[in-house]
């Protein structure tokens, strides 16, 4: 278990308004690099209006000396370079009377979500700086202004601008260096705490939960992936497909869902350790075929990164609640594995590991991830190298008379003959069979092969890595997924030393570890749940397969709106008390 | 029809038996599938007796020499002309209705060779043509006799009172 | 990777020991015949070879063949089929099916398929009928005819596959019928050694469901005139002609779609300095 960690040092949360190419999520990407080169933590997001050119667009981003798991309370400095339907982020842009906020547009009214705070007001007039200083651009000043604010080197921004303009040619270079000259001498001015030392320059990433993902599986062996574009999963995609190509693999683009889950079960029966990325419209049509990988014991990775439900819903925000169709969507008795990360590093090492399951088990494995990690940008310690051990288990020589495919083995793990191995010819197949694989109706074949394909799931060794376990105190809080960054900074706020609250973050969603989770709960003796779902998926999964020892209590609401340490914070100590 | 030497006939000829024999087997097993025994057993017999024809003609005139591939194949009909074609099977397929398929079998090996001599550009091709229609002709004869010891199928011998299953 | 053997294997080598369950008298067993003599002829070695299928009659081949195969779920037979040869580009991998598997349900992934243009040949038993869920219409069943499911006939225009597959790019469009199984065979081979995606329309009675198509025999014939290479004369034809025309009625050179495996230049740890902020 570990320990918890110290009170989250001062934290700064930066927002960046501006709409209709003000180019604001440059600005803020940039911010965030010469954070990290400077030896911060961080984390990016970004919310934006409907349109998919000249939208209103803000850029959150959260810098600290420890890291980062989720947005601060409250916005501590607003740059806005224009008010153009800000109204649309109310809900979340938390302003106060600490705020500062710089308007980039002088003269102009901010809206009643901002004003209405009475936060402190600086103007910038970005137009006539950039009037005056030919070829410099209204973002890269709100970035110098923002970057000199913050007390970041001034030299770190401009390396990383000249990175970025570098092929457009010395002038933009110089254009750009100007900008930020003009933006660092207009922060001389305001009254802002600059960021606390960092540790200097620990080598740190930036990368996000999508990458990370994409990352994690190759780490664990993908080469072949297949998939159709959806929000919030195309990053992973877009991240593997040139990469995978320079890695001696190939990503195909399939003409939708049902083609893609397919081309990867016909991948991983050729030998090949595979992945596609979806959301939940695409979970839901891959549903079939999914079983039928776990009829055939065809390995495969599916990442679902969760957005708002049903239908179409909120492409673009978060929600935990593609839980139920991912445990129990299958039809048939189907065991097949559920996992989930709980951060953007650990996208990658759940990604890793669910190949690895994959792979070991001969079952398709389906990893939740959401928008709010996906989609985020984070500073983050390097994360460790590791390698799993196991590997897919493969009939080399086998003998043509005798090969059994689906032979019920101890383990339920039965060696697979890979194509073009002489004497190994076997059918897949989705009918129910018999060990060699011909079909059957069969009373017997059915329960022999049911009772495999439960064995080989529930008896595999997930070792340590079923839940992240942090704290000790008698009262638990059972969680998941990106629900376990704002309950961990909840944590860190209320209860620094973790004496009186204790984390259980499932990353083994299915199949379910009761004894492992009641032997987590040990000492315990009370137990709330939170989740962001508004019928209580998780809760309802955890009372139906974990058998909780006692009452437990549950905090559970749907999205759009990411939780926040205060929210959750105000919410356990009104539990404890 | 172009057969103008001995070894491309000969070639038929080893084909047409042992296509009769290989089709025989597969029929018995498909009829052995739906549980129709009788007709199995049969076509069981009926696959032997044209192995039996099959050797003997290795015996007297040798093996086929000379590789064929399937669209060198002169048939007088879509198939080698002495296999029961598959569109022809029915699960309930009694045995007079078999034996006269078996029957039409023959009758067309036999048309194949009598027009093969009439054509024959030779009279060595001829000769031989002659003696394998000859041949053909005992079959004819032989399964007519079978024939007539055989019981006429009942009227209705295809009709099923339970429907299809569905899968 | 094809393995040259001292002793040639038979069509005999490619079939399983398993027994069709297929209705005596069904076109399929010709055709799981046809394939088998056409695999003999390629020199390709079972285990070198993998049949996808996905559901119906027909989908039922796999298991009947020697070969590797994947019996899959309904309608998805190609992406599967492709999915493995995409991966595996040294096996030679056939798909199979009937008309409401592959026009039907899995409709899109057929108009992909023949867009994509993977190195597969595809063979549809068209049936026009769903035999196993008991003769319901499909796709390319004619509008009059009469069924529990659809009274008086479902009044449609029957799908028409081959000219379908050309508007959608297949590279080799042939049509045969299982009575006829020498030529069928010849066609399979043909198709499996064209590149990229060739469909093989194998007119295949029911005769359990439209036991009248036993009269197909006498209503095909070789297409009157020779294949073409030009997809627009090949459309029209099939487009006026009577359905009945056997043959190879189009053969293209589009280049199949394989996009190359670069030797794996870069391991996962070469991506890392990406990462660096």
């Amino acid at each position: 278990m570990k320990e918890i960690s110290e009170f989250q040092r001062k934290a700064c949360t930066i927002a960046m308004l501006g709409s209709g190419g003000a180019g604001v999520m440059t600005a803020a990407e940039i911010l965030l690099r010469a954070a990290g080169r400077a030896g911060y933590y961080g984390l990016m997001t970004k919310s934006f209006g409907p349109q998919i050119r000249g939208g209103e667009a803000a850029a959150f981003v959260t810098l600290s000396t420890a890291p980062v798991d989720i947005q601060g309370d409250q916005v501590d400095l607003l740059f806005a370079m224009d008010w153009q339907n800000t109204e649309r982020f109310a809900g979340e842009l938390h302003i106060s009377s600490d705020t500062l906020v710089i308007s980039g547009l002088p003269g102009a009214e901010p809206p009643a979500i901002v004003a209405g705070h009475q936060p402190t007001l600086v103007e910038v007039n970005l137009k006539a700086m950039t009037r005056s200083h030919k070829g410099t651009r209204p973002n890269m000043v709100a970035l110098g202004v923002v970057a000199g604010a913050l007390g970041l080197a001034q030299e770190t921004v401009n390396d990383l601008v000249n990175e970025r303009l570098t092929a457009k040619g010395e002038d933009a270079m110089a254009h750009g260096t100007a900008a930020i000259e003009l933006g660092y001498g207009e922060a001389e001015d305001l009254d802002f705490d600059p960021l606390p030392a960092s540790d200097g320059d620990t080598p740190r990433w930036i990368i996000s939960g999508n990458q990370a993902a994409g990352y994690g599986a190759m780490r664990g062996g993908v080469r072949f992936a297949a998939a159709y574009p959806i929000t919030p999963a195309t990053e992973i995609l877009e991240w593997l497909a040139p990469r995978l190509q320079k890695a001696g693999g190939l990503l195909v683009q399939a003409e939708d869902e049902l083609a893609s889950i397919n081309m990867i079960i016909g991948g991983a029966f050729g030998g090949a350790a595979v992945l596609t990325a979806t959301s939940g419209p695409g979970l839901a049509l891959m549903s079939e075929s999914i079983g039928l990988a776990v009829a055939a014991e065809i390995p495969l990775l599916v990442i679902d990164v969760m957005r708002g439900g049903p239908s179409t819903g909120i492409p673009t925000k978060s929600e935990q609640s593609d839980l139920n169709i991912a445990v129990y969507g299958l039809h048939g008795d189907a065991p097949h594995v559920v996992t989930a990360p709980n951060s953007i590093p650990d996208c990658l090492f759940t990604a890793q590991w669910s190949t690895h399951l994959a792979e070991s088990m001969q079952v398709p494995v389906i990893m939740l991830s959401d928008q709010s990690f996906g989609q985020a940008l984070g500073i983050v310690d390097r994360p460790a190298e590791l390698a799993f051990a196991t590997r897919r288990q493969v009939a080399t020589t086998p003998a043509a008379a005798d090969y059994q495919r689906y032979a019920a083995t101890l383990s339920g793990v039965s060696p697979m003959a890979i194509p073009g191995t002489p004497g190994g010819q076997y059918i897949a197949d989705g009918l129910e069979h018999t060990e060699t694989g011909t079909p059957s109706s069969g009373v017997a074949d059915h329960n022999k092969q049911l009772e495999k394909r439960l064995t080989k799931v529930v008896d595999f060794d997930y070792g340590n890595h079923w839940a992240e376990i942090e704290g000790s105190g008698p009262a638990a809080i059972i969680t998941w997924g990106s629900t376990t960054g704002p309950v961990r900074q909840a944590m860190q706020r209320i209860d620094p030393h973790g004496e009186r609250l204790r984390l259980i973050s499932l990353r083994l969603i299915s199949p379910a570890q009761p004894d492992r989770l009641a032997k987590a709960l040990a000492g315990c003796g009370r137990i709330m749940v939170i989740e962001q779902s508004q019928m209580a998926q998780f809760f309802g999964h955890l009372k139906a397969q974990f058998d909780l020892p006692i009452h437990a209590d549950l905090y559970a609401r749907p999205g759009p709106q990411p939780f926040r340490a205060d929210e959750i914070a105000a919410k356990l100590e009104d539990w404890l008390s | 029809m172009t057969i103008t030497d001995v070894a491309t006939l000969l070639a038929h000829a080893h084909a047409m038996e042992q296509e009769a024999a290989e089709r025989y087997e597969e029929l018995a097993a498909q009829m052995y599938a739906v549980n129709n025994s009788k007709i199995g057993d049969l076509f069981t017999k009926l696959a032997e007796i044209e192995a039996k024809h099959a050797a003997q003609l290795s015996l007297e005139h040798g093996a086929a020499n000379l590789a064929l591939t399937a669209s060198d194949y002169k048939w007088n009909s879509l198939e080698s002309p002495e296999a029961i074609p598959i569109g022809e099977m029915h699960y309930l397929l009694p045995e007079r209705r078999a034996m006269t398929l078996a029957l039409a079998a023959e009758h067309r090996a036999l048309a194949f060779y009598e027009r093969l001599a009439d054509d024959a550009p030779n009279e060595k091709l001829r000769a031989m043509a002659a003696e394998f229609a000859a041949d053909e002709a005992t079959h004819v004869r032989i399964v007519q006799a079978w024939l007539l010891r055989l019981e006429a199928d009942v009227e209705n011998w295809h009709e099923d009172m339970d429907p299809p299953v569905s899968l | 990777m094809s393995t040259e053997t001292a002793c040639p294997l038979t069509a005999r080598d490619y079939k399983s020991e398993l027994k069709p369950v297929w209705c005596p008298g069904c076109g399929d067993f010709s055709v799981l015949m046809a394939i088998t003599k056409a695999l003999a002829e390629t020199g390709r070695r079972p285990e070198e070879i993998a049949v996808i299928s996905g559901i119906g009659c027909s989908s039922r081949l796999p298991a009947y063949t020697n070969c590797y195969g994947f019996h899959g779920v309904h309608g998805r037979a190609l992406p599967l089929a492709a999915g493995l040869k995409l991966s595996r580009p040294d096996l030679l991998v056939i798909a199979a099916g009937g008309d409401g598997d592959g026009y039907s349900i899995g409709g899109n992934h057929f108009l992909h398929a023949c867009r994509r243009n993977v190195d597969l040949t595809y063979i549809v038993m068209d049936n026009q009928v769903y035999g196993m869920t008991k003769g319901q219409p499909s796709p390319t069943t004619p509008p009059e005819w009469d069924s529990a499911l659809a009274p008086g006939g479902t009044g449609l225009r029957p799908f028409h596959p081959l000219v379908i597959a050309l508007a959608a790019g297949a590279n080799f469009v042939a049509r045969s019928f299982s009575g006829d199984p020498a030529n069928t065979a010849q066609l399979v081979l043909e198709a499996i050694r064209h590149p990229g995606f060739s469909l093989i329309e194998i007119l295949s009675p029911c005769v359990t469901f439209r036991p009248e198509d036993r009269n197909w025999a006498k209503r095909v014939h070789p297409a009157a005139v020779d294949e073409t290479q030009d997809r627009a004369r090949a459309a029209r034809r099939v487009l006026t002609d009577d359905g009945f025309n056997t043959g190879i009625l189009f053969r293209g050179d589009r280049p199949p779609y394989q996009p190359p495996y670069n030797p794996a230049e870069a391991g996962p740890v070469d991506f890392e300095v990406e990462f660096r902020p």
